[in-house]
C-alpha cells in the first residue's frame, strides 16, 4: 500500500508538528503586515512597562511592601510581572470561546486534532510571557536591582501550575463556547474580576479577614505572589501556597482536557 | 493487493437535532441529565425524559445506509442537494460521528470535502500546504520534499506566498487538489471540487485520480457531472432523502439520477426502473469485482457498449427506458440496431478525452434485423450548446456502404483528425436506410458519447483551423 512508502507520523509527532505550526502562526499573526514587524513583540510590552512605571511609580506613588527602599520602578516591575502572568490567562479566556467556533473548516472539513487549537494559542501567549520576562530581567539590571538568580531557577516550578491552569481553562472554555455562545459575553467581566482578585496591584500581605479567606483560593494570586517573592524580593517561598497552585493547576488541566475530549465529537454537529 | 473492505457501514444513520427554541438547547440536555439520575424504569425518569425530548426534533440526514467499499474501488456518490452525500462523506472522513449504526474506515483519508477545506484564509498558500500536510499526517520534511511538485501541480505561480483569502475559487481548488494528490492517501474523497477549474486542470485531476486508483487507493467521488462519474468510477451510489436508492454501475446510476432531476420524479417512481436494472445487472456494491479497471465496467464508461447476446430481450426493455440513457436519447431499434459505439484513439483504445488535432476513430457496430439494400451510417458532432459542428454519413460523403443481410453485423468507422478546440462534444450516431425514396430510421442514438477535447495552446474558438503563420519584413 502506498502509505508504506511514506511512514505515517505517529499521532504524537503529527500533533507536535501541527502544534508548532499553529503556535508560530499565532505568534506571527499579531504583527504580520505591520511596518515594524517582529519589533512589536518587544515594543508592546516595553510600552506597557513604561506606562506602569509612569502611572504607578510616579503618579500614584504606590507601594506593595511597607518598607521605604522600594522605588517606584521596583513597584512597576512587580506590577509588570503580575500583569504578564495575568495577561496569559486573560487572553486565554478572551480568545478561547471563539477558537473552535472560528475555525469551522478544521472542525467539519478535515480530521484535525482540535485540542491543538487552544494549545497553540496558549503557547503563543506563553511565548509573549517569556519576552516579558526577558524585559523584566533587563529592567532589573537597568534600575540596579537585578532579578534573583536563585529565583530564576525556582521560576519554572512556580510558573508550571499556571501553564496547566491556562491550558485547562483554555480547553474547557473553548469547548464550552461551542455549545453556549453566550460565553463570549462574560469573558471581559470575568477577566476584570480575575485582575482585581489576583494581587496584581497589591500584595497578599495587604489582604486580611474575609478578603483573604475568599481570595486565598485563587491560584493565580499565589503564582503572582510567589514569582515576586522569588524574582524580585528575595523572600523565602511559601511551599503550602506553591503546592496549592500545583493541585489547582493539575486539576484544571485534567478537567479541561477531559471535558474537551468528551465533547469534541459533538462540535461538528453544532457548528 | 488485497480486496478486503476498506470502508464498511451498517445501518448507518445520522440525525441532526433541531432545537425548537434557543433555550431548549440548554434545557433539554439538563433535563436528560436529571432524568439519568433516576432509575431507567421509573415513571419519573420517563416523564422527565419525555419533557426533554419535547425541546427538539431529530432530522435524519442519512438513514440505514449500508456500504461495503473495497480497496482500489472508485465509487461515485450521486444525489440531489440535501440527499445526504456530504453527511456520508463527512462521516467517512471522520469529521462527523454517526448517530447510530456502525462505520469502519481503514487507512489515511484525504478529503477534499469543499473548496479549500482545511485551508486557513489568513495563511499563505505555502503555509497552508504544510499545515494541510501535517493534518494528513506528514512531517514538515516530507512535505518539503513534495512542495515543488505540489506547487507545480497547482500552477498558481507567485500566489503561493499570498494569503489564501485572496485566491480565486479555482486557485484554491487547484492548491487543495495538488496537496491531496501528493500525500498518498489510502482513501481520497473528492466532493464537487473538480467542478471548478478549466478543462485542462480537470483532466490533470482526472489523471491524478486514475493514478491513485491504479496504485490501489480508494476513491469516493461526488459530483453532479455525470460524465465524470461515469469516467472515473467503477461503481456508483444514488442517494435520495438519506437513503441509498440504488447502487450499481455508474451508467445506470447516472441515468436514474437524470430521471430524478430532469423529470422531477420521486424515488418511489424509480422503483420500476430499479427493478429492471436489478434484473439486468448483477453488479452492485459489495459484489462487484474491484481492481478491474479494464473490465466491462470501465469499457462501458468509456463509451464502448458491449453487444449484449440478449439484445432482443433487452429491446423492449430499453424502449421502456428511453429516458434512462442519461444524456443519450435513442429511438428506433426494431429493424436494425446500433449495438455499440465507441471513440477510439490512434492506438485503437477507447477513450473519451482527446487533444485537439489528435487522430480519432469513432466506431459503431450495427446489426440488421432485416435485409437492407442501402444502409446509411451517420455521425453528428455537437457541442454543449447543441450546435452541430459536423455531420456526415455514408451517403453524403459518397462512401456508400454495401447492402446488409438479416442478422449481419457491420462495423463502421469514422476516422478523422479531431480539429476541434477545447470543450465538451457530444457524438450522435444514426443507422438508416432507404426504402424506395423514403428514408427509414432504423436506430438513432443521440449524444451517445461525450468526449472532452483539450487544447495544447491558447488558440481559441470552435474549430482548430491550424493556421500556419509566417512573418517577414514587407518590402
Amino acid at each position: 500500500m502506498i502509505s508504506k512508502l511514506s511512514p505515517l507520523l505517529s499521532g504524537f509527532a503529527r500533533k507536535r508538528e501541527l502544534w508548532w505550526q499553529f503556535t508560530v502562526r499565532a505568534v506571527e499573526v499579531r504583527h504580520r503586515g505591520s511596518y515594524l514587524g517582529v519589533v512589536w513583540l518587544v515594543l508592546n510590552p516595553l510600552m506597557m512597562l513604561a506606562l506602569y512605571v509612569t502611572v504607578f511609580g510616579y503618579i500614584f506613588g504606590s507601594h506593595l511592601r511597607g518598607h521605604d527602599n522600594e522605588s517606584p520602578v521596583d513597584f512597576a516591575l512587580a506590577v509588570f510581572l503580575g500583569l504578564s502572568l495575568f495577561h496569559v490567562l486573560a487572553e486565554t479566556i478572551a480568545a478561547a470561546p471563539l477558537l473552535i467556533v472560528g475555525n469551522p473548516n478544521l472542525v467539519k472539513k478535515v480530521v484535525f486534532p482540535l485540542e491543538i487549537l487552544p494549545l497553540a494559542n496558549i503557547s503563543a501567549y506563553w511565548f509573549h510571557f517569556l519576552i516579558n520576562m526577558a524585559l523584566l530581567w533587563v529592567g532589573g539590571l537597568v534600575v540596579g536591582h537585578p532579578i534573583s538568580a536563585t529565583g530564576l531557577l525556582w521560576l519554572p516550578l512556580i510558573i508550571a501550575p499556571h501553564v496547566l491552569l491556562t491550558l485547562g481553562i483554555g480547553w474547557f472554555v473553548s469547548a464550552f463556547g461551542v455549545f453556549f455562545r453566550d460565553v463570549t459575553q462574560i469573558t471581559q467581566i470575568v477577566a476584570q474580576i480575575i485582575l482585581y482578585a489576583s494581587a496584581i496591584f497589591y500584595s497578599t500581605s495587604m489582604l486580611h479577614g474575609i478578603a483573604w479567606q475568599i481570595l486565598k483560593w485563587n491560584p493565580l494570586l499565589h503564582t503572582v505572589e510567589l514569582s515576586r517573592q522569588a524574582l524580585l524580593w528575595n523572600q523565602p517561598l511559601n511551599f503550602t501556597h506553591l503546592g496549592y497552585t500545583w493541585i489547582a493547576g493539575c486539576a484544571a488541566c485534567i478537567i479541561g482536557r477531559v471535558f474537551f475530549q468528551k465533547t469534541k465529537h459533538a462540535f461538528a454537529d453544532v457548528i | 493487493m488485497s480486496s478486503d473492505a476498506i470502508i464498511q457501514a451498517e445501518a448507518l444513520s445520522k440525525a441532526y437535532r433541531i432545537w425548537n427554541t434557543p433555550s431548549a438547547r440548554l434545557k433539554s440536555p439538563a433535563l436528560e441529565l436529571l432524568a439519568s439520575g433516576f432509575p431507567r424504569s421509573s415513571a419519573l425518569h420517563r416523564t422527565i425524559a419525555a419533557r426533554a425530548a419535547r425541546g427538539y426534533r431529530d432530522f435524519y440526514a442519512l438513514r440505514d445506509v449500508a456500504l461495503n467499499i473495497k480497496r482500489g474501488e472508485a465509487v461515485g456518490i450521486i444525489g440531489r442537494n440535501g440527499s445526504g452525500k456530504s453527511t456520508l462523506l463527512q462521516m467517512i472522513a471522520g469529521t462527523l460521528t454517526p448517530t447510530t449504526g456502525k462505520l469502519s474506515v481503514t487507512g489515511r483519508v484525504s478529503a477534499l470535502l469543499e473548496l479549500g477545506s482545511g485551508f486557513n484564509p489568513e495563511f499563505t498558500g505555502r503555509e497552508n500546504v504544510f499545515i494541510n500536510g501535517a493534518i494528513l499526517g506528514l512531517s514538515r520534511q516530507e512535505m518539503a520534499s513534495r512542495f515543488d511538485a505540489i506547487a507545480d501541480f497547482a500552477e498558481i505561480g507567485d500566489f503561493i506566498d499570498q494569503p489564501v483569502k485572496i485566491y480565486s475559487s479555482g486557485m484554491m481548488m487547484r492548491l487543495a487538489f495538488a496537496v491531496a494528490a501528493h500525500v498518498d492517501p489510502d482513501i481520497l474523497i473528492v466532493d464537487e471540487a473538480l467542478s471548478v477549474g478549466d478543462a485542462r486542470f480537470q483532466l490533470k485531476c482526472a489523471r491524478a485520480i486514475d493514478r491513485f486508483i491504479a496504485q490501489g487507493a480508494t476513491l469516493l467521488f461526488v459530483s453532479h457531472d455525470a460524465s465524470l462519474v461515469k469516467r472515473l468510477c467503477h461503481h456508483a451510489i444514488l442517494l435520495e432523502h438519506g437513503h441509498v436508492v440504488y447502487a450499481g454501475k455508474p451508467n445506470d446510476v447516472v441515468n436514474l439520477y437524470s430521471k430524478l432531476t430532469i423529470d422531477g420524479t420521486t424515488a418511489d417512481a424509480l422503483q420500476k426502473d430499479i427493478a429492471a436494472l436489478n434484473a439486468k445487472s448483477h453488479s452492485t456494491i459489495g459484489t462487484g469485482n474491484a481492481n478491474t479497471p479494464a473490465s466491462n465496467d470501465s469499457v462501458t464508461d468509456s463509451g464502448l457498449l458491449p453487444a449484449d447476446p440478449r439484445a432482443e430481450a433487452l429491446l423492449s426493455d430499453e424502449r421502456d427506458h428511453v429516458q434512462l440513457s442519461g444524456h443519450e436519447f435513442s429511438y428506433g431499434g426494431e429493424l436494425g440496431r446500433i449495438q455499440s459505439v465507441a471513440a477510439l484513439d490512434a492506438a485503437g483504445q477507447p477513450r473519451t478525452w482527446f487533444t485537439t488535432g489528435e487522430r480519432v476513430t469513432l466506431r459503431m457496430v450495427a446489426e440488421a434485423f432485416e435485409d437492407l439494400h442501402e444502409p446509411i451510417f451517420a455521425l453528428t458532432v455537437k457541442n454543449t450548446a447543441g450546435v452541430e459542428i459536423y455531420g456526415t454519413n455514408t451517403l453524403f460523403s459518397q462512401q456508400p456502404a454495401p447492402a446488409m443481410k438479416t442478422g449481419e453485423r457491420r462495423e463502421v468507422e469514422f476516422a478523422f483528425d479531431l480539429n476541434l478546440m477545447a470543450g465538451h462534444y457530444f457524438l450522435s450516431f444514426g443507422f438508416t436506410h432507404f426504402v424506395g425514396d423514403k428514408l427509414v430510421v432504423l436506430h438513432r442514438r443521440y449524444d451517445a458519447i461525450k468526449i472532452d477535447v483539450h487544447s495544447v495552446d491558447r488558440t481559441f474558438g470552435i474549430a482548430n483551423l491550424k493556421a500556419i503563420i509566417t512573418s517577414r519584413t514587407a518590402s
